[in-house]
């Protein structure tokens, strides 16, 4: 084929890093300024928790919990978690409720469709792991058999407690790992 | 970083707001262990009841909240954990937070970080195949 004579291109599985000369250019460049003492990643990583606006993706009675936790009570929205009724808008979906094998294709297409980087929490028994449907012949035995999941709440609902609690762990975990790329 | 994360940031203690309305309205009634600091309103809320509230000291997770504390925190008794809780006993273990992701977090048998293999099942139950 002779492709041995060209640069191969990225391999599967291969990693390949962000131009590090142009990282410390920019760096350098800010830090002469004088004012701006925090690292890229740090900034990276403060945007993206500040504004986690999800995707509303209420299946069964989760969903109503997932109500409750944006009215005034819990107001979800302090955190910066707002509502968004578009996939293109949204960073993290929220599967709340039981899901269909009707449903999958439609949950990984909606998936599909958001923009990096993209999170999912799992809400709830029957998104984590099928729950009280597990037996059924026509449901998904949990959401991670078709999207990547970041955090499961478990509960049958979970409290909108939990599911605020769950929000701040996503937080969490992404000031904890948190990279330019996802 | 001091003033510039207190302003920007919100899960490391209290914002300059939330420690600005804790010093006008708020009366600090006592520390944990780990630190936090408990408030109570000077004033009844429209209920006519007192508000409580935590300023954590390092992250703002509510499972730091230690069991004495929680029950004071959600009205479940009046006074302060240590003048009715009984002294704690000896076989009584601290408490600890939610140790989801750090290097103390629980990790089962076949984890991947254990390992990945765990004991065969002892033919307690027998596997459907679909061959049979």
């Amino acid at each position: 084929m002779g492709m041995s004579e060209t640069v191969p291109a990225a391999r599967p599985g291969e990693i390949r890093q962000p131009d590090q000369d142009y990282f410390q250019a920019l760096s350098t460049e800010v830090n002469d300024k004088g004012f701006l003492v925090t690292s890229t990643e740090e900034l990276f990583q403060w945007a993206r928790t500040g504004s986690l606006w999800w995707m509303t993706f209420g299946l069964a009675c989760c969903a109503v919990e997932m109500i409750h936790v944006n009215m005034p009570r819990y107001d979800m929205e302090r955190f910066g978690a707002a509502p968004r009724a578009s996939p293109r808008q949204s960073d993290v979906m929220i599967v709340a409720g039981t899901l269909c094998n009707k449903m999958a294709p439609a949950l990984r297409k909606v998936y599909d469709q958001m923009s990096s980087p993209k999170y999912v929490i799992s809400m709830g028994s029957c998104a984590n792991g099928g729950g009280y449907y597990h037996y059924s012949y026509s449901v998904v035995r949990g959401c991670d058999r078709v999207v990547p999941v970041d955090i499961y709440i478990p509960g049958c609902p979970p409290t909108a407690e939990a599911l605020l609690y769950g929000v701040m762990q996503l937080q969490r975990k992404i000031r904890r790992s948190g990279t330019i790329e996802r | 970083m001091g003033i510039l994360s207190k302003i920007f940031t919100w899960w490391d203690g209290a914002t300059i707001g939330t420690s600005l309305w804790s010093s006008r309205n708020g009366k600090h009634v006592g520390t944990d262990a780990q630190g936090n600091r408990y408030f109570r309103s000077k004033k009844p809320d429209a209920r006519g009841r007192e508000r409580r509230w935590v300023i954590y000291a390092g992250a703002n997770d509510a499972s730091r909240v230690p069991a004495e504390w929680h029950g004071w925190l959600h009205h479940s008794y009046d006074d302060l954990p240590e003048s009715h809780l009984p002294p704690p006993k000896i076989w009584e273990v601290d408490y600890t937070p939610n140790a989801t992701g750090t290097l103390s977090a629980y990790r089962p048998k076949g984890a991947l970080e254990q390992g990945g293999k765990r004991a065969r099942a002892t033919g307690d139950y027998e596997a459907w195949t679909p061959d049979a």
